[in-house]
């Protein structure tokens, strides 16, 4: 017996590479994704995503509806940000159509969609920080997200896919509960940013489990094609909001927050300024809120944009989405292609894991702030 | 699009500035466009056409000047074309040739944005461009998944979003929006088509 612990001993403390599987059903992965890790100790030294267990063909379908039916299925795209969506879709076909909005439309738009944004992020700030292990911000960060949820429910019918607007402008216009709520919301929401800051900022833990974590330089994030507040932490200023404007976005003053390291820490302060900025643009949007039609004069009943083709980029809460609308003239898309920002961003996670632990990539994916439901359309 | 492509209308000696295309999209020569000059200057014929739609730079270029335009456009070029946004594909069946690669660039520190276009043959494959961009790597997986086209120099050419074993390309126009018969969903889903002769009728024989 005694023969035997040297050689057990020694199958101990062998180096061997391990491969681990994480996901589809992992609640971290934020919906089904499936990461194959390939670690050294607790190190990883390799990954591979596995996505497309949410693919359900959008494109394909697009194909074959007409251009109101659409309209729906970017609602599921990105399921959290479901008003960037609906956005960036209806001012493709417009643009493509050369329909001009009233400005009272313009302006529901901005609201809807940066409240949007806001919802967001909160919903990633909550999701992140439970990833890391703060349990308290995900309650706060809820509670306020209920509140823009109500807004969505009183102005659209529906609390998540809201399905805001038509090719034209919007269906609904807004009630005056919508505005009272809307300041209402505004007047609560920065006092609340300052206490989840509170929480987080300085939290011993949370700098030891965010800051040198994945960090990305500028050169690399553009590289990799990241956009949004993935970029922007790297310390890259680009927003489309600013960087190819739509809507009614030149109208308002407002800051594009950036980091310095790009690391986990540098795009939370970058998000927590985005949360800022986009109740500056809320509120002078609602305080210049014109009056007038939500529906552009001169639509057809029947929706055929020309012959022709555009490529419309928004900037939705995950980064630059874009849609690339081939029409042949009828009634339906001959093509129509997403371009999706958290299938692309998704793409860093292997390069920002590499290296660290398996606990890391828990944070690294929230870092990155995936919906699969946009990742495999 | 077929006879009215702007890009077709790019070859006849006699341009008109502005032409509207059926249906009324404006679409204009880009005639006095530096990057376009520059492009034409470098590559001569392989730049096919160059025109503004909806305001956009659009360029079609010959397939096999495609990655070295790309390379220009990235590092040699002033404005600088850093950002791959996008790479994907149109299908034409009825066109020669019949898929249409879409390539969209854009500048992080000009924020000038191009679309460049290449025509490619069915079963041909392009080069890949991941040596340019990395983001291209995802990019190209899902266009091969969705189309078929190979990327040749591509690192990793697999299907992205569909499993491994699937058949055909679902992007293409042949193939079917509805239900048809797969044996990678027979084998792992164990589910198949009904037979012509299916009772929907509900009774059940005792």
């Amino acid at each position: 017996m005694a023969s035997d612990t040297p050689s057990a001993a020694a199958h101990v403390f062998e180096q061997t590479e391990m491969l681990l599987n994480m996901g589809p059903q992992h609640p971290s992965t934020h919906g089904v994704l499936r990461v194959l890790l390939k670690l050294d100790g607790e190190t990883v030294v390799d990954l591979d995503c596995d996505i497309g267990y949410l693919h359900r063909g959008v494109e394909k379908i697009c194909e074959h509806d007409t251009y109101p039916m659409i309209t729906p299925y970017f609602d599921r795209l990105d399921y959290v940000a479901a008003v960037n969506g609906d956005l960036v879709y209806v001012e493709a076909v417009e643009r493509l159509m050369g329909v001009e909005l009233p400005r009272r439309a313009e302006y529901l738009r901005v609201i809807l969609a940066e409240l949007q944004r806001i919802a967001s992020h909160l919903l990633w700030l909550a999701t992140h920080a439970l990833d890391i292990g703060a349990a308290t911000i995900f309650l706060y960060a809820f509670r306020e997200r209920e509140e823009i949820l109500k807004i969505f429910e009183n102005f659209t019918g529906a609390r998540l896919t809201a399905h805001a607007f038509r090719i034209g402008g919007l269906q609904w216009d807004a009630n005056p509960e919508f505005v009272r709520d809307v300041l209402a919301f505004l007047d609560i929401l920065p006092g609340r940013i300052d206490e989840y800051e509170t929480i987080l900022s300085e939290n011993r833990i949370w700098l030891a489990r965010t800051v040198g974590i994945g960090v990305l330089t500028a050169a690399d994030a553009i590289d990799t094609g990241l956009t949004g507040p993935v970029l922007r932490g790297s310390g890259v200023a680009y927003d489309v909001r600013r960087a190819a404007p739509y809507s009614v976005y030149p109208e308002f003053d407002f800051e594009i927050p950036t980091g310095d390291t790009g690391d986990t820490y540098d795009r939370y302060l970058v998000r927590m300024q985005e949360l800022r900025q986009s109740v500056r643009i809320v509120r002078q949007a609602i305080e210049g809120l014109p009056e007038g039609s939500v529906m552009a004069a001169r639509v057809p009943r029947v929706i055929k944009p020309p012959a022709g083709e555009v490529f419309h980029t928004n900037e939705s809460p995950k980064g630059e989405i874009g849609v690339y609308l081939v029409s042949d003239g009828t009634n339906t898309p001959y093509r129509l292609r997403v371009r999706p920002p958290c299938f692309v961003n998704l793409q860093a996670l292997k390069q920002l894991a590499v290296g660290h632990l398996v606990a890391d990539v828990v944070a690294l994916i929230g870092t990155i702030d995936i919906v699969l439901g946009e990742v495999d359309r | 699009m077929t006879k009215d492509d702007p890009n077709n209308e790019a070859s006849s000696e006699s341009r008109p500035t502005a032409k509207k295309a059926k249906g009324g999209i404006d679409v204009v020569e880009a005639t006095d466009d530096r990057l376009v000059e520059r492009l034409r200057e470098r590559f001569g014929d392989a730049i096919h056409s160059a025109v503004i739609m909806v305001g956009q730079r659009v360029v079609v270029v010959a397939v096999d000047s495609l990655a070295e335009v790309l390379t220009y456009l990235k590092s040699g070029d002033e404005l600088k074309f850093d950002l791959l946004l996008d790479v994907t594909a149109v299908h034409r069946p009825a066109e020669t040739p019949p898929f249409e690669l879409v390539y969209q660039l854009c500048s992080t520190s000009t924020l000038e944005r191009v679309r460049i276009k290449s025509g490619i043959e069915d079963g041909a494959s392009a080069q890949s461009v991941t040596g340019i961009w990395r983001t291209a790597n995802w990019l190209e997986r899902e266009c091969f998944d969705m189309f078929g086209i190979v990327f040749e120099g591509h690192p990793d050419l697999r299907r992205i979003l569909l499993p491994e074993g699937w058949e055909g390309h679902p992007l293409r126009k042949e193939y079917p929006v509805e239900f048809r018969e797969n044996r990678w969903v027979a084998d792992t889903l164990n589910i198949h088509a009904l037979p012509d002769d299916a009772d929907f009728s509900g009774k059940v024989e005792i």
